[in-house]
């Protein structure tokens, strides 16, 4: 049975859990075509204010003050979104290992606009894409279909940061995401997703089970997986279920 | 050089057949940013993947992803 976990901050903290995050998300509107990904321009992402990474067996984050001053301030609002009872036994695991922080702490935390992206190189793209007409990103196998996922800010920052003219330079977006440059070497395409419009999606912290875990070999390796929500160069991630391709914004990057 | 695609998982791995008939799988690696690399199949993985289909093809490309660099093995995917 799908769970559903929903959290809004309307000027106090209220937490309510309900059965279907449906009633609150915004109507899904598709921003980009799988087939004509070329002609897909991502909107520019609203300034948000993603705090510097920090470790994630760090203190739990401060909760968030409410301002009696302004009741009527706009909601605000993060959600696991829906998850099957596989993935929320997934989630309840992974919260209990990431104690006292969880994917609540690490969704407001780091993604308080519901904004994740993420980048891959052009030719995957087209073949695990575009070609086989998906309709979730992903690896996908029996149980879902697995994407990690970074906040949309950082990585637009790090893609700003590295143009030069109409052209990236990998190097720098390697820097600023903590990446091996050759990750980004050639035409790439970034990929965004306003989980508001992607209800049916469940949004966990990544475990060492999920498909594409690449796994330390040795306490040199910095571009492997680390358990915590964040990547071993320090970037904010999250595991997405099931994000959906027509609700995705793609956006070029030569 | 011309190649045939045998597979396509969802799992995003390919298998492929190079010009020089050797086999050859191609896995996205990575997280929030995804790239692919190729190894040639070994004969013994070559009889595994004629014997198993994709049940094989499907472990090799897990053990591919969680070692990307697959004991030196691997190679980037053509961009």
């Amino acid at each position: 049975m799908p769970r559903t976990i929903h959290f809004a901050l309307t000027g106090a903290l209220l937490l309510a859990a309900c059965d279907d995050a449906k009633t609150e998300a915004k109507a899904p509107a598709p921003k980009a075509e799988a087939k004509t990904p070329a002609k897909t321009e991502a909107k520019a992402p609203e300034p948000v204010d993603v705090k510097a990474p920090e470790p994630a067996d760090a203190k739990a984050p401060e909760p968030i003050a409410a301002d009696p001053a302004q009741p009527s301030a706009p909601i605000a609002a993060v959600s696991t979104g829906t998850c099957d009872e596989k993935q929320a036994a997934t989630s309840k695991e992974a919260d209990e290992r990431a104690k006292p922080y969880g994917i609540v702490e690490h969704l407001q935390k780091n993604f308080p606009d519901m904004k994740v992206s993420w980048l891959m190189k052009e030719t995957p793209y087209q073949n695990f894409v575009v070609e086989t007409g998906a309709t979730n990103f992903g690896r996908c196998d029996d149980t879902g279909c697995y994407l990690f996922a970074a906040p949309t800010k950082v990585i637009e920052e790090a893609v700003t940061k590295s143009m030069n003219g109409d052209v990236h330079d990998p190097a720098v977006i390697g820097q600023a995401l903590g990446l091996p440059a050759k990750n980004f070497e050639g035409p790439l395409r970034m990929m965004t997703l306003d989980l508001h419009d992607a209800p049916d999606a469940c949004v966990r912290l990544p475990v060492d089970s999920d498909p594409g875990v690449w796994k330390c070999q040795s306490e040199e390796d910095t571009d492997c997986f680390k358990f915590g929500g964040y990547t071993s160069g320090n970037v904010p991630e999250v595991m997405v279920i099931n994000a959906p391709v027509d609700k995705a914004a793609v956006k070029e990057i030569q | 050089m011309s190649e045939e695609v045998l597979y396509r998982s969802p799992l995003m791995y390919r298998v492929l057949r190079e010009g020089s008939g050797a086999l050859v799988i191609e896995v996205v690696v990575g997280g929030m940013a995804m790239s692919a690399v190729r190894v040639r199949l070994h004969a013994t993985e070559a009889d595994a993947y004629a014997k198993e289909g994709s049940h094989f093809s499907d472990r090799l490309a897990r053990e591919i992803m969680a070692n990307p660099r697959f004991g030196g093995r691997a190679y980037d995917a053509p961009d």
